[in-house]
């Protein structure tokens, strides 16, 4: 009567990037930057956002094209049907990967901070199942869930973050710009992988109930999400100094635990900040979940996605425990950040892309 | 044609399917073989007129009707007056059924019908019923006049400002009760039928331009969907309209405030009412519209926005508090300031069990507490209130089997889980907090907030005949947000000019500011 359960408004697929964006990633982003730049790792983060920025329009303007279909149905009509299917597969593997990626480095941190004498498994698997449950009901449930998320979610971030202000050192964020230009763009390359989760959109835009007005909204998710990230580095690094965030695992964490909130009944903050960030990794790990579902469905044309979401998570758990420890876990993930998202954010919308409009297919949007 | 006894009378619906035949005998003989050892009938047959060649027979429930209409608008007129109708007239004999009908019942209500199945839902109704030699129609004179309660304050929402009025158990009452506020040929109200038995009365009524009208005709199906031998209560007829039963959250909200139910229809919403119960259900609902109580519109903004901010963090607390304070004892202690922690452990000084077997046994005590109680006569269930509350309470902390912490917190709780203003919505947050409780349990803060997470899953996925029912707190774009000025807080009443999301698209405003000097107060 009102909406099925497949189609979501443009503002809830921006409240879903914000969450799937904002999640694990900006917890060790302070570190990655001071190590590039020392104290200018701000710097490279807007940087970073911006090139991600591009990533978006990139990604929108094929979606445009091809309002109703995901990119593993066009890429089989613009590039014959066994390349339609690699694509196909090569999404649903990095989507594994990702997730898993992800769930092990999230077990690792709620086992640290809440849970030291829990086995990592019980959280990896309570999380994967809660993802899938939601999975299963459909992107419009997605939606509204995100809707909810993000204000349980933003509103306590941005507080803790204003009585964090007092405790930045100003000295230790100057002075600006001394780094080699090399290292700065590196540095934002980097960077601008953390928001690989846009890849997502590659898929999302046939959900939309107005796919051809994507573009502003995404935009506006990466902006949000950089400016966020840009003030968790500036306290993080300005508390610390760079020398010190470098050192930590989880910079942003022990950042936490330093703030002292007045007249809080909460004395270690970090916990709290967990539990809000428990919120945001459900929401990306719920959307590979979901995605995998998708992309397996489209590739394989099965009469529903949902059946494929439940083969997916014994092999998603599998992959998750291949890496021995958490510093081999976040070097898999950079290895993944460094080399292989470029192909689904960049390599891929390009390719097809430029295909279109070599053979003029899809439909061509009146301002381009 | 005479009902042998074998000869069936009911088809497979359980409808009679006994024809009505020209000749009288034939038909009180089928009529009183279907009224059989049925004691409370009253009946009659009687001669008309002077000349006593037409011959009637009377049939109704002794005490369902009104004796006075019977003895003077039928009884007199039929066997008194008509002596004193001019014999010309009397004995045009062409048609004496139409005479009867016209001119020989004192009262505005009669029908003609023309089934025996009719015949006998009109005497089991309360009306009275005449059959008249030699047609096969019978006349329905409706003479419904039974003991009933009268219409009382409502027991379960009681409101300090506002209307006193509740509803009552007769249909007839509960339909007066809405029509005396919303005085609109707009009004609707539609009436059925549910149950082979118990033949239930219940009526739709909804403002025909504001209620959708896919919203009325889904409801139309739901109630074809299922055939029952009887309705006892509105209550029995939601969880029958219900898809989703593995939720214990309710999808109809039921009311006993006149005044509820009217702003609810104003809202393009539809009300059920269902005979002999006097609770209405209003659907479509929301999450949010189960916080809003009706008082909230009766007094001033930013009082009952205050308020509404009070339930939800009631709300909150129902469901959370026994296993946040579970989870942050016993995993997380770092959490908790210093000076909190020492007077939480002093507290817990030789009491024998972990948190969680404490907060378990003092929530069941209280559940204990409530079932106990709530089914008693009043006195009584005082007196469960203060040895239960009271003197187990105390001597359970005094013999060092529960801390006094937990005595608070459960008690807290309690009190939070009654402030939210409806009681289906209470229970269900109950059986959530049992939840919430063994996840803290187990897997600590990150168990509460995988358990509050499940059931934001739970309670987005849910949707009352297809409005989102946590609307408008997600999906608000489809009234364009608006719905969220009488959400968390209670905006002026100014500002509420637009319907919910209940209401058609193109009928949505509900309050228009007029200018000064502008023509506002219709004049009698």
């Amino acid at each position: 009567m009102y909406s099925r359960n497949d189609k979501i408004s443009l503002r809830q697929v921006e409240v879903l990037l914000i969450l799937d964006m904002f999640s694990t990633a900006s917890l060790t982003m302070p570190r990655y930057a001071a190590q590039f730049v020392q104290q200018d790792g701000w710097i490279i983060i807007v940087i970073g956002t911006a090139i991600a920025v591009v990533y978006g329009y990139l990604i929108t303007t094929l979606g445009k094209r091809f309002p109703n279909k995901t990119v593993i149905e066009y890429s089989e009509l613009l590039l014959s049907k066994p390349v339609g299917k690699l694509v196909g597969l090569l999404f649903i593997i990095k989507f594994i990967i990702s997730v898993a990626l992800e769930l092990r480095i999230f077990g690792e941190l709620v086992k640290q901070t809440l849970l030291p004498k829990t086995p990592i498994e019980i959280i990896m698997i309570s999380m994967l199942v809660l993802a899938s449950y939601l999975s299963r009901k459909g992107y419009e449930y997605r939606g509204r869930l995100g809707e909810l998320l993000i204000i349980i979610v933003l509103v306590p971030i941005i507080v803790i973050f204003i009585f964090a202000f007092p405790s930045v050192k100003i000295s230790n964020l100057a002075p600006p710009v001394t780094g080699k230009p090399l290292d700065y763009l590196e540095g934002s390359y980097l960077i601008s992988m953390s928001y690989s989760a846009l890849q997502v959109i590659l898929i999302t835009i046939p959900f939309l109930n107005k796919p051809k007005k994507a573009g502003p909204s995404i935009t506006r998710s990466i902006i949000f999400v950089g400016v966020l990230n840009t003030i968790i580095c500036l306290i993080t690094i300005g508390t610390f100094g760079h020398k010190e965030t470098i050192k930590q695992i989880w910079p942003v964490m022990t950042m936490m635990q330093v703030i002292e909130v007045p007249a809080a009944i909460i004395e270690r903050q970090d916990a709290l900040m967990m539990s809000f960030w428990i919120f945001t990794v459900f929401a990306l790990i719920n959307a590979f979940v979901y995605f995998i579902g998708v992309a397996a469905h489209k590739t394989f044309q099965t009469k529903d996605y949902y059946y494929w979401i439940l083969p997916a998570l014994p092999i998603i758990y599998i992959v998750a425990l291949l890496p021995d420890n958490v510093v081999e876990t976040q070097e898999w993930a950079l290895f993944v950040a460094k080399y292989i998202d470029i192909v689904f954010l960049l390599i891929i919308p390009l390719v097809l892309l430029f295909v279109a409009r070599l053979r003029k297919m899809g439909e061509v949007n009146d301002q381009v | 044609m005479r009902i042998k006894k074998v000869a069936p009378t009911h088809n497979q619906d359980h409808r009679i399917t006994i024809p009505i035949s020209l000749s009288l005998d034939e038909n009180i003989s089928n009529f009183e073989y279907l009224f059989q050892d049925c004691g409370d009938l009253v009946k009659r047959k009687f001669p008309i007129g002077v000349n006593k060649n037409i011959w009637a027979y009377i049939a109704y429930i002794d005490v369902m009707i009104d004796r006075r209409v019977i003895e003077e608008s039928i009884l007199e007129q039929l066997i008194v007056q008509v002596r004193d109708v001019p014999k010309s007239i009397e004995n045009t004999e062409e048609n004496i059924f139409e005479f009867i009908k016209n001119g020989g019942i004192a009262t505005a209500d009669v029908k003609e019908i023309e089934k025996m199945d009719d015949v006998a839902l009109a005497v089991l109704s309360g009306d009275t019923v005449l059959f008249i030699d030699g047609y096969d129609k019978v006349l329905l004179i409706s003479t419904k006049g039974w003991p009933s309660r009268g219409i009382t304050e409502p027991d379960t929402e009681a409101v300090v400002k506002g209307s006193k009025e509740g509803f009552t158990e007769v249909f007839r009452f509960n339909t007066v009760l809405i029509r005396r506020r919303i005085r609109d040929t707009k009004l609707k109200i539609k009436q059925l039928q549910v149950g082979l038995r118990s033949r239930t009365d219940i009526g739709l009524v909804y403002l025909e331009d504001v209620a959708k009208p896919a919203i009325v005709s889904e409801i139309t199906e739901r109630l074809n969907d299922f055939v029952v031998d009887g309705v006892i209560d509105s209550g029995m007829l939601e969880q029958l309209m219900e898809k989703d039963w593995h939720s214990p959250f309710p999808k109809i909200q039921t009311t006993q405030r006149p005044d509820k139910a009217a702003s609810a229809i104003l809202e393009g919403r539809v009300v059920i009412i269902v005979d002999n119960s006097p609770f209405v259900l209003l659907l479509p609902t929301t999450l949010n519209a189960f916080f809003q109580a009706s008082e909230d519109y009766t007094q001033r903004w930013m009082i009952m926005s205050f308020f509404r901010v009070v339930r939800y963090m009631a709300a909150f607390v129902a469901i959370a508090l026994p296993g946040l304070y579970i989870a942050l004892t016993t995993f997380h202690p770092s959490m908790i300031p210093t000076s909190l922690i020492y007077s939480f452990a002093a507290s817990r000084q030789g009491v024998p069990f972990p948190a969680v077997i404490e907060v378990i046994i003092m929530e069941l005590a209280f559940e204990l507490l409530r079932e106990a109680g709530v089914r008693l006569p009043g006195p009584i269930g005082n007196t469960i209130g203060i040895v239960g509350g009271l003197i187990i309470g105390q001597a359970v902390v005094e013999a060092n089997l529960v801390s006094p912490i937990i005595v608070i917190i459960v008690a807290v709780t309690a009190i939070s889980s009654f402030a939210i203003p409806n009681y289906s919505l209470t229970t269900a947050f109950i059986l959530m907090k049992f939840v919430i409780i063994a996840l803290s349990a187990t897997l600590g803060l990150y168990g509460f907030w995988v358990g509050i997470l499940a059931q934001l899953i739970h309670l987005v996925s849910l949707k009352s005949f297809g409005v989102p029912y946590l609307s408008p707190f997600v999906s608000g774009e489809i009234n364009e947000y608006s719905d969220l000025k009488d959400s968390i807080l209670r905006f002026p009443t100014f500002l509420l000019k637009k319907r919910p999301v209940f209401s058609k698209e193109d009928n949505r405003v509900r309050l228009k500011m007029k200018q000064k000097g502008e023509q506002n107060v219709l004049k009698k």
